[in-house]
């Protein structure tokens, strides 16, 4: 007993939440903002092109109006367009979600390299200003642990705030009922008198806007400045997390947390300088085959939302 | 009154144009708004189109870069093309081909001088098994669990790109270089060229593939099954078709293909693989299967099309600076535009014809 409670040990573990946090929070944004998505019958691949069009404008935002608070708005702006548009592609003008979706975020990938280039050229980039971290009152002044675990980006306590109330906005008002039945069966909710097109709108625009927050992240805190695709696919993770979560906030929470913790491990290992042998290159494929073995664990028991990923005629009713 | 003259011009429209008519709306929808991009970003557009159009199909340079570009973009958009007519989702086209030019590039260096007969269609064929070895996990995953192939396939490929960098630092790095590299495959295992010019062979292997894959899609009992489950999962399931079989074998065909485009880059043209390498024909192709309608024989000529754009807007980087990937730009628009006017259109001849 005596050997867990080891200053040291305690001091690393901490740390290690601490990062694994940090590394989930962009995750879970998003992986928020996709469930309401797929739970009201529409699968957002664009989702990685929302995180990363988020992080190029944040930054550029960020950069030129020296205010990070100003980056996050218009982060959340692009994420709210590109939600809108892909809404307008594949609801109003029912297209393929996942054709749409891939275009889309295919669109960004090209769109912020070449952007990039013209504002910036070969130069250096800029920095955006820096981060501020929140002390949680209290918890921070816990010795050894408090100072690693409890002082974190503020968008780090919002999302961990924002997995209950989405939980209950889901399962506990009318509204979610509303969103999860359009994606079970959308003629019924038709038939009751809620508006299929607007709610999937809705839907939509939630998870851009989230996905929007999430990709701010992880180019005004996470690396603080932009290279090209630089989501590396965690928009696409997000979806996979929300698959594990089984359309559940506390179990897309969980997910965050495994999929954090499983980068925040391979930093770790990276940093000790145990494996130091091993190119870190080889860690970095960690968290993609954790997610695919996450999708393996869940793939029998999944039940998806029954009319994920097929669109809404009025008129075939 | 008014209603019945749009529908009879809707009809009129199409029976004529009907086939492509998706198509050149979402080529025509991409130059718009790629034009307008570069009016924005400053840059005269006539000029650029006039410089990717010039230096690309107006030099000899030109010319033999388009036919060498080519090869890639064709034989993975025909692997593509076998997947996507079966309803099946393989984004991994890129992490396939990293894997094929890989064991391709060790294949052409480990067995010292080979004669050329001997050594080439190995390495082609180390790059076909290791294509459709790394199409394999997300193929076993969707048809024996269920499990979405757009997402494992997508992450594979980061996976994929992160193994071939790790492999090249490490254990296959040419220890005479002084940055990371493999070591070059041998002299005899080099694509030769088609005689008097500087294109290598591979055009002709990718159009003997484009062949195959049309027999293979229209003449025989596989590609007809294969468009059944394209067209319905239920049909396919109900007349006791082997839906498993064949989403594992279009699976492995389609990755056996990117494999073979990897390993074409690597005996045609590179010769030893950089870590950093990361070829976008697959950000390309996916497009490109689209525009054709899925169709092998519309793939060849917009292929081409496709390959002038690439070394166009290559050269057009390197002469006046314009950011390359505008090319890219252009590309995932036309794909964006093409699934929406598909929809609608078709939306509109349900109405037309009831």
């Amino acid at each position: 007993m005596s050997e867990i409670l080891d200053p040291v040990i305690v001091g690393i573990m901490a740390t290690t939440v601490g990062s694994m946090l940090r590394t989930a929070t962009p995750i879970l944004f998003t992986a928020l903002g996709e469930t309401f998505s797929e739970s009201s019958g529409t699968l957002n691949l664009a989702t990685e092109g929302m995180m990363l069009l988020a992080a190029f404008v944040s930054f550029v935002t960020a950069v030129n109006t020296g205010s990070i608070l100003a980056g996050l708005i218009t982060g959340i702006a692009v994420g709210v367009l590109l939600g809108l548009i892909f809404a307008f592609a594949t609801v109003t003008l029912q297209a393929d979600q996942i054709v749409t979706g891939i275009a889309l975020t295919m669109v960004v990938i090209g769109s912020t390299s070449y952007m990039l280039r013209v504002l910036y050229g070969s130069a250096l980039l800029p920095r955006p200003p820096a981060k501020e971290l929140v002390a949680l009152p209290g918890l921070s002044l816990i010795p050894i642990i408090g100072n690693t675990l409890f002082v974190q980006p503020v968008l780090v306590w919002i999302v961990i705030l924002l997995v209950p109330v989405c939980y209950f906005v889901l399962y506990n008002t009318s509204f979610g009922l509303k969103i999860r039945a359009l994606g079970e069966d959308p003629m019924a909710a038709d038939v009751a008198g809620v508006n299929v097109y607007l709610y999937r709108y809705v839907a939509l625009v939630i998870g851009g806007a989230l996905a929007g927050v999430g990709g701010s992240y992880l180019s005004l805190y996470h690396l603080s400045t932009f290279i090209d695709h630089m989501t590396l696919g965690r928009g696409w993770i997000a979806i996979a997390i929300v698959m594990f979560g089984r359309w559940n906030p506390l179990w897309v929470f969980v997910g965050s947390l495994i999929y954090g913790g499983a980068e925040a491990l391979a930093g770790v290992v990276q940093a000790s300088g145990v494996l130091r042998s091993v190119p870190s290159e080889f860690l970095l494929t960690f968290p993609y085959i954790f997610t695919i073995i996450a999708l393996v664990v869940i793939a029998r028991r999944a039940s998806f939302p029954a009319a994920l990923g097929k669109p809404y005629r009025r008129e075939a009713r | 009154m008014e209603q019945g003259r749009r529908y009879v011009l809707v009809a009129w429209l199409g029976a004529a144009i009907r086939p492509a008519f998706s198509s050149f709306v979402a080529i025509a929808g991409a130059i718009a708004v790629g034009t307008s991009i570069l009016i924005g970003t400053g840059v005269d557009p006539g000029f650029a189109y006039f410089i990717i159009l010039s230096e690309s199909l107006g030099t000899e340079f030109g010319v033999t870069k388009i036919l060498i570009e080519l090869v890639p973009l064709l034989i993975t958009a025909l692997g593509l093309l076998i997947c996507f007519r079966a309803g099946i989702w393989n984004l991994g086209a890129q992490g396939q081909m990293l894997i094929g030019a890989l064991l391709a590039n060790v294949v052409g260096y480990s067995f010292g001088p080979l004669p050329s007969p001997v050594i080439i269609p190995l390495l082609l064929l180390a790059g076909m098994v290791a294509g459709a070895a790394w199409a394999l996990p997300p193929a076993l995953l969707k048809a024996k669990l269920g499990i979405n192939e757009v997402i494992t396939t997508m992450l594979l490929n980061f996976v994929a790109m992160n193994i071939l960098r790790f492999l090249i630092k490490g254990i296959l790095r040419d220890v005479r270089e002084e940055h990371p590299l493999t070591y070059p495959i041998v002299s005899t295992a080099k694509l030769p060229n088609i005689y008097g010019t500087q294109v290598h062979i591979g055009i002709l292997i990718a159009l003997a593939f484009g062949a195959v894959v049309y027999l293979l899609m229209a003449r025989t009992k596989l590609g007809f099954e294969l468009r059944i489950l394209g067209q319905s999962l239920k049909t396919a399931r109900y007349i006791g078709l082997p839906v498993g079989r064949l989403i594992v074998l279009a699976f492995v065909i389609s990755g056996a293909a990117s494999g073979l485009a990897g390993a074409i880059q690597v005996s045609g043209v590179m010769r030893n693989i950089n870590p950093v390498w990361t070829p976008g024909y697959w950000l390309a192709a996916v497009p490109l299967v689209f525009i054709a309608k899925m169709s092998p024989i519309a793939v060849i000529p917009l292929s081409l099309l496709f390959a002038v754009l690439l070394v166009g807007g290559d050269i057009m980087h390197r002469t006046t600076g314009v950011p390359v990937y505008f090319v890219d730009i252009l590309l995932s628009l036309m794909l964006l535009f093409f699934a929406v006017s598909e929809v609608v259109w078709r939306i509109q001849m349900r109405r037309v014809e009831g």
